[in-house]
């Protein structure tokens, strides 16, 4: 397969590829990243960040995983355990938050992201650990019953004990996030992936109608006001919120692609 | 570092710490004691993360965060590629592992060593590993074509074989071997892993065997 388009919703996306350096402009990066994924996914967020706070021009389409074309075979023919997002620069392949992020990074633009400290680099590892694992699956239930099975089901029954749980579970870790927010401007002092992390979360369950439970601790609030207007780490003049997606997008299942103009 | 010999996550970081010579003091939480649910474990790791590590000042824990830890603390190369598309091939192949592995490796431990630890009448759910061997056999048969012509996942020793050593390792132990067997690619790739050398001992041997662990008994890494 040479596009990561070529088949499912995505194959309604205009590729930046035909116009690419047609009015002769020449840009630093090499070749326009593609992504799949899907904009009510975490994980499809968290690369969609990435990109952006590294500079990467990057083409987003929509897997339509509420169709099922994560698990079709020209997606798997890609991301052969259904992994999802799934991203694709030139002839190069990868999919998952994890693998993509990392690519995006050591391609970007700028410094790298990582702390060079082991210290450093632990605590953005915890924080980036705690999210995935005492955030991510509960963020992951608010969205499911509170907008995916809507979208999926118009007389969908939302799990309010489900929801009710996700919601408790939720409190803890954000406790913790509020108690190192008290001291540090970013989550470990610098910006790091530990705060794209969160980020998607904590998006997310705005998007979901959950904001009080972001509201009521004041440093994430305020963490998270800053996130709205936060530069990309690599120089470039565009805001990572500003691209995410927002709840008409998610219901519409549009994705933004990212282009960079002031190299 | 506070661990277990039959957890998954601790035998990564005593086996990244054998690799990168870095000498560590390791004391036992007794998992099948539910010594990481007391309060004392929690004050250190309030999320039960497991291992939990200290140096000086520094304690934290969790995988995640100790091994590239360990690896900047052992010094040398570190074992991240720098290449953008190996480091992407390494970081895929550990979430497919985090994900798709770890949790099925952990049945097999449970139910076959870790309970019966507990309860010498424990029954073992076959049906249970019955669902982990397939769901292992699964991500194996994707491992084993991507390894075909590769010596390693990110095309040198990384991260990702750190992570992956062990879920072989306890496969072996626990009798699964034949899922291993059956892969050619991957039973290479494993044993390649387990003949490299750090001095005149293999970082591999860190992995703790089927009596040490009923032994309850972690070893020094030094």
């Amino acid at each position: 397969m040479s596009d990561l388009f070529a088949f499912g919703r995505a194959a309604r996306t205009e590729s930046s590829d035909a116009s690419y350096g047609s009015e002769g402009d020449m840009k630093k990066t090499q070749y326009v990243l593609q992504l799949l994924g899907f904009p009510g996914h975490a994980d499809t967020l968290k690369c969609l960040i990435t990109a952006i706070e590294m500079g990467m021009e990057t083409d987003s389409a929509v897997l339509d995983i509420l169709e099922g074309e994560d698990e079709s075979g020209d997606y798997l023919a890609v991301s052969p355990l259904g992994i999802v997002p799934a991203l694709k620069e030139a002839d190069y392949y990868v999919s998952g938050e994890s693998g993509i992020m990392s690519y995006i990074e050591a391609r970007g633009l700028g410094k790298r992201l990582p702390p060079k400290n082991a210290a450093l680099l632990a605590e953005q590892n915890y924080w980036s650990d705690i999210a995935c694992t005492e955030v991510g699956p509960h963020v992951n239930t608010l969205v499911k019953e509170q907008i995916l099975g809507p979208m999926v089901d118009s007389v969908y029954m939302v799990n309010t004990s489900g929801v009710e749980a996700a919601r408790k579970a939720l409190e803890a870790p954000l406790d913790a996030l509020d108690s190192q927010l008290a001291k540090n401007t970013f989550i470990i002092g610098n910006y790091s992936f530990a705060d794209i992390h969160w980020t998607a979360y904590i998006h997310l369950l705005y998007e979901a109608g959950e904001g009080e439970l972001v509201d009521a601790r004041p440093n994430i609030k305020a963490w998270f006001d800053r996130i709205r207007t936060h530069k990309s780490f690599s120089g470039q003049n565009v805001v990572a919120y500003d691209l995410l997606p927002k709840l008409a997008d998610i219901k519409q299942k549009r994705l933004n692609s990212i282009s960079i103009d002031d190299y | 570092m506070r661990g277990f010999p039959g957890h998954v996550d601790t035998c990564k970081c005593l086996y990244m710490a054998a690799e990168k010579g870095v000498k560590i003091d390791p004391d036992l939480l007794d998992l099948t004691g539910h010594e990481d649910e007391g309060s004392a474990f929690r004050a250190l790791s309030p999320f039960g993360k497991i291992p939990c590590l200290g140096e000086g000042d520094l304690v934290t824990s969790g995988a995640a965060a100790i091994l590239p830890y360990l690896d900047i603390r052992g010094g040398g190369q570190s074992l991240a590629p720098r290449k953008a598309a190996r480091l992407g091939q390494q970081n895929y192949w550990i979430e497919v592992g985090q994900y798709r592995l770890l949790p099925h490796v952990n049945t097999l431990l449970d139910e076959q060593v870790l309970k019966t630890m507990g309860d010498p009448d424990y029954t073992p759910d076959q049906a249970a590993i019955d669902a982990a061997l397939e769901a292992i056999e699964q991500v194996f048969t994707v491992a084993d074509r991507f390894l075909d012509g590769r010596e390693y996942f990110a095309e040198d020793f990384s991260f990702a074989e750190i992570h992956w050593a062990p879920y072989l390792h306890f496969c072996e132990i626990t009798g699964h071997g034949d899922l291993i067997g059956k892969h050619a690619n991957l039973k290479q790739w494993f044993d390649r892993v387990k003949s490299r050398k750090n001095g005149s001992r293999s970082p591999c041997d860190a992995l703790p065997s089927l009596d040490q662990i009923k032994g309850k008994e972690l070893r020094n890494v030094a």
